[in-house]
């Protein structure tokens, strides 16, 4: 029996290291390469450890004139999507969360829908009415997007945020004499803080990894994004600049791990709008 | 009354940047028209229809498209489902894991595209090393199979961690006591998964797959990415892109979307059906 | 203060109708229970005169004034709920501030005002403290404290001894009695615990799926419950209720009952021979034998569980297959069930119409 037990955590601890080396893997191939030196990248058979590490491509591709406004591309683009989906979808899931009115699930599951649908189906006719709008490769029609493929998520989680607090709260409150708009900035946004961040956040990191969108309609450098950045690196327009490609992954790996860090709590129920805890 | 009012927002948002093009793919997929060609828009009725079913490529796609989602999930699901339960125990080391395995998601999907690639290049990559070292010689990317496998293997490297974490949170969210008589009843692993894990985690895994499989449905990043679309990888999405929008070509591209729209919504509401049910 | 009056209260939640047709008349100045089991509808009635909810049909007056489309903001009621819903991110202090920060009072009066009433309450210490530091006890004072802070035309409390344990719900009985005397407010008070009617309150309104059964002076209402759902409510422990047809035994008119012939000679031509009746006769007024003195009904019965109660006894007997509870106002023990003889004073019962429910004076 202990035998057997024996074997099964061998078995266990074996399949953890396999796991952890899979993931860690590309994670550490990457963060070697953006340290080795052009002439190391090339060599065959590849290297496992730099030889002689440099931080030239850390500095070039922070500073290469054509990446900082991809930088602040993306981050302003980021921010202001979530921010828009927040201003946009807070009443509405307020107004879901505390009021139930017929057709209140039917419009909350179409909603929920949108989240499922493929960006290639609309990419078409965006484009043509962006080129209309003249809103071609601008922030805002980005911004605009992502909102709109965010807002299900938003509303979805931080209804279910909402539900959570009790309803005698916003009672009492107004029992005391407040309004009922006062109800909901002082009592109810204070007391979903957290989730709210960690939900903006969340935003924020879907925002910034998305692709198609960003890719297909924005051409030129005033509203291009980080992924689009990167996969221009490959054969494309900018050669083989391993280094860089591996830097620049990096760099847009990083600042999501920071969020991660900070609302790993939050995740699961972001992820699943709240069905699973 | 008032509180509907509150959702007109989000909805007239929504609406403007999702239906109506939407509407407007249904539109056009009756037209034949270029943005860039001089001609105006024609009306075809269902011609393009006929052809698009009639069309290799696009069914080669749909097909591609179904087989990506079928084994990727197929595999997340098995991975994901394998280190939740291995690392359902807690533990201080179990937790730092737990948060390395996660580290997946946060990676750009085409950032991690590109590198999976980079490392499969020949004569430069990682991946072509190992191999070599096993004995075999396997060109990730040129040879379709293995391009296929590629891709395959990138996103079922991001997303089982997705998956993994939500059966995580499910397995750790389960009560104790069923497990605890299982132990006084000294039954065996395999028992106490199939007849209490299983059971009590269906409705998590029916949610995870649901979420996975239409967001595999959208297959576009690695796709992108790794192969241009080209040497046989190509998905509904990269389909569009590569006949409609790189042409441009509102009307063809106005077909395929509506079809890919219908489908991806009868699945997506077969789903908010069976969503519901757990939900409510 | 005010005087509160319902007419016609009507409240449905899909299917389930939690209010029918409910009038009522709080006096002014009054302690006012409201009693029921949990379910009756207290909670939602108690919400209707607050304003938060709103009733489907009937008006809500409040001191002569048509409050039933004011919002809670515009009605000043106070309301101290259940689970006390103090707000868990603002400290003691804010919570208590909250009602006079509405009325846009100066910084100095609403100091003014919390000191005091905090000092009424003995919370004064608990000022900077949030409500997850606080106990049971002192959540409770907060919540009663924060509805005090103004002056409010009624102040309605629901259930607020309900989440204390046992032995801070005897104290704190003593001290919103003490405290609702001092203030001198309208008080209308729902609560499942018929010791909080009848130690505290003036009034009671007995209220049963949301229709009031009874309502008068407490000790009316107590003596003479109007019919069998309200003798059975007002009673701690429950009334004992033992049927009983009315039959001609030689001269004497008896309610023959399975444990005993009771002379119903008081009773009169207002009993129909043959007909059915229920006794309700109160825990208090079983005793043994013995001590019960004239116009006394004994029988046999075998008590069989007692069980001892700070210094009472609540006995358990069952006489012919009948349950009885007895209330003893000593300390009494009983190794094993023993065989007694238990007896009641005839006037102490009070008799109802087994059909229509109704009380026989």
């Amino acid at each position: 029996m202990r035998k057997a037990r024996y074997i099964k955590e061998i078995i266990r601890a074996v399949f953890i290291i396999l796991a952890v080396i899979a993931i860690i893997g590309p994670i550490y191939w990457t963060v070697v390469t953006s340290l080795k030196d052009r002439v190391e990248i090339g060599l065959w058979p590849p290297t496992f450890w730099p030889r002689n590490p440099t931080d030239i491509w850390w500095r070039t591709v922070l500073f290469e004139r054509i990446n900082l406004p991809v930088y602040r591309n993306s981050f302003i683009i980021a921010i202001c999507a979530s921010l828009l989906a927040v201003v946009l979808g807070l009443p509405a899931s307020y107004a879901c969360a505390r009021w139930s009115f017929k057709g209140r699930m039917d419009l909350l599951f179409m909603i929920l829908t949108f989240r499922f649908l493929p960006q290639a189906c609309v990419v078409l006719p965006i484009y043509m009415m962006a080129r209309i709008l003249n809103l071609l490769d601008t922030m805002p029609l980005i911004v605009c997007l992502y909102a709109a493929m965010n807002l299900p998520i938003f509303i979805w989680v931080i209804m279910s945020y909402i539900k959570e607090i009790p309803v005698e709260l916003e009672e009492s409150y107004m029992i005391d004499g407040h309004s009922r708009a006062a109800a909901f900035f002082r009592v109810i946004l204070p007391l979903i803080r957290p989730g709210l961040i960690a939900i903006t956040l969340l935003m924020v990191s879907l925002s910034f990894g998305e692709f198609l969108f960003a890719a297909l309609l924005t051409q030129s450098g005033a509203a291009k994004t980080i992924p689009v950045v990167i996969s221009e690196y490959l054969g494309g327009e900018l050669g083989y600049e391993w280094g860089k490609v591996a830097t620049l992954t990096l760099y847009s790996f990083i600042p999501l791990v920071l969020i991660f860090v900070a609302i790993r709590k939050h995740l699961v129920r972001g992820l699943t709008f709240g069905v699973v805890r | 009354m008032r509180p509907q009012y509150y959702l007109i927002p989000p909805l007239i948002f929504l609406f403007f940047w999702f239906i109506f093009p939407f509407l407007y793919d249904i539109y056009m997929s009756s037209m034949s028209y270029g943005l860039y060609s001089s001609a105006p828009p024609q009306f075809v009725g269902a011609a393009n229809y006929i052809r698009l079913f009639q069309s290799a490529d696009f069914w080669m796609a749909f097909g591609r498209t179904m087989a990506y989602v079928g084994i990727c999930l197929t595999l997340e699901l098995l991975l994901g489902l394998v280190l939740a339960l291995i690392l359902s125990k807690e533990g201080k080391i179990i937790s730092v894991i737990r948060l390395v395995i996660a580290l997946p998601i946060l990676m750009v999907p085409v950032g991690i595209s590109v590198v999976w690639k980079v490392m499969a290049m020949p004569s430069y990559g990682i991946l072509e090393y190992i191999t070599q070292l096993m004995g075999h010689r396997i060109a990730w990317l040129g040879h379709p199979i293995w391009t296929n496998i590629l891709i395959i293997v990138t996103e079922v490297w991001q997303w089982a961690a997705f998956v993994f974490l939500i059966l995580l949170a499910g397995i750790v969210s389960l009560p104790k006591e069923p497990y605890e008589a299982a132990k006084i009843d000294r039954l065996s692993d395999w028992t106490v998964f199939t007849k209490i894990t299983l059971p009590m985690l269906k409705p998590v895994i029916i949610i995870v797959c649901l979420i996975r499989a239409l967001d595999l449905l959208k297959f576009f990043d690695p796709v992108y990415a790794l192969t241009r679309g080209g040497v046989s990888t190509e998905t509904l999405s990269y389909y569009i892109y590569r006949t409609g929008f790189k042409t441009l070509n509102m009307g063809w591209g106005g077909t395929v979307s509506t079809v890919y729209w219908v489908l991806c919504w009868l699945l997506a509401n077969a789903v908010v059906r069976r969503f519901r049910g757990v939900f409510e | 203060m005010a005087e509160l009056e319902l007419q016609g209260i009507t409240k449905r939640f899909g299917e389930i109708t939690a209010l029918d047709n409910l009038t009522m008349r709080v006096p002014d100045k009054s302690f006012t229970a409201l009693l029921g089991l949990p379910g009756a509808g207290k909670t939602t009635l108690l919400k209707i005169v607050a304003g938060v909810l709103e009733a489907d049909e009937g008006r809500v007056y409040l001191d002569g004034i048509d409050v039933s489309g004011l919002p809670p903001q515009k009605r000043n009621v106070a309301m101290v709920y259940q689970s006390f819903a103090l707000y868990p991110h603002m400290t003691v202090y804010d919570n208590v501030a909250s009602p006079l920060k509405a009325r846009k009072l100066s910084r100095s009066d609403i100091d003014k005002k919390v000191a005091e009433v905090l000092k009424f309450l003995n919370i004064e210490k608990l000022a900077g403290r949030y409500p997850r530091e606080l106990s049971g006890g002192e959540a409770q004072r907060v919540a009663i404290a924060r509805s005090l802070v103004r002056e409010a035309s009624i102040y309605l409390y629901d259930e607020p001894l309900t989440n204390l344990d046992y032995k801070l719900r005897e104290s704190a009985r003593g001290e919103l009695k003490k405290m609702c005397r001092e203030t001198g407010t309208t008080i209308l008070y729902a609560t499942p615990d018929p010791l909080d009617a009848i130690s505290m309150a003036d009034y009671v309104g007995i209220m049963v799926k949301g229709r009031i059964i009874q309502f008068g002076p407490t000790r009316e209402v107590y003596d003479l419950p109007k019919n069998i759902p309200a003798a059975s409510i007002f009673g701690s422990p429950p009334m004992n209720f033992i049927e009983g047809i009315a039959r001609m035994k030689g001269d004497k008119l008896v309610l023959e009952t399975p444990i005993a012939d009771i002379d119903a000679k008081r009773y009169g031509g207002k009993l129909q021979v043959g007909s059915e009746y229920v006794i309700a006769l109160r825990p208090h007024y079983i005793s043994f034998k013995e001590k019960i003195g004239e116009h006394a009904t004994s029988f046999e019965a075998e008590l069989y569980l007692t069980h001892v109660i700070g210094s009472e006894t609540i006995g358990y007997a069952r006489a012919n297959n009948i349950e009885l509870t007895l209330h003893l106002p000593y300390i009494y023990r009983i190794p094993k069930p023993e065989k007694v003889s238990l007896a009641f004073s005839t006037d102490k019962i009070l008799l109802y119409d087994k059909e229509t429910s109704s009380l026989i004076v």
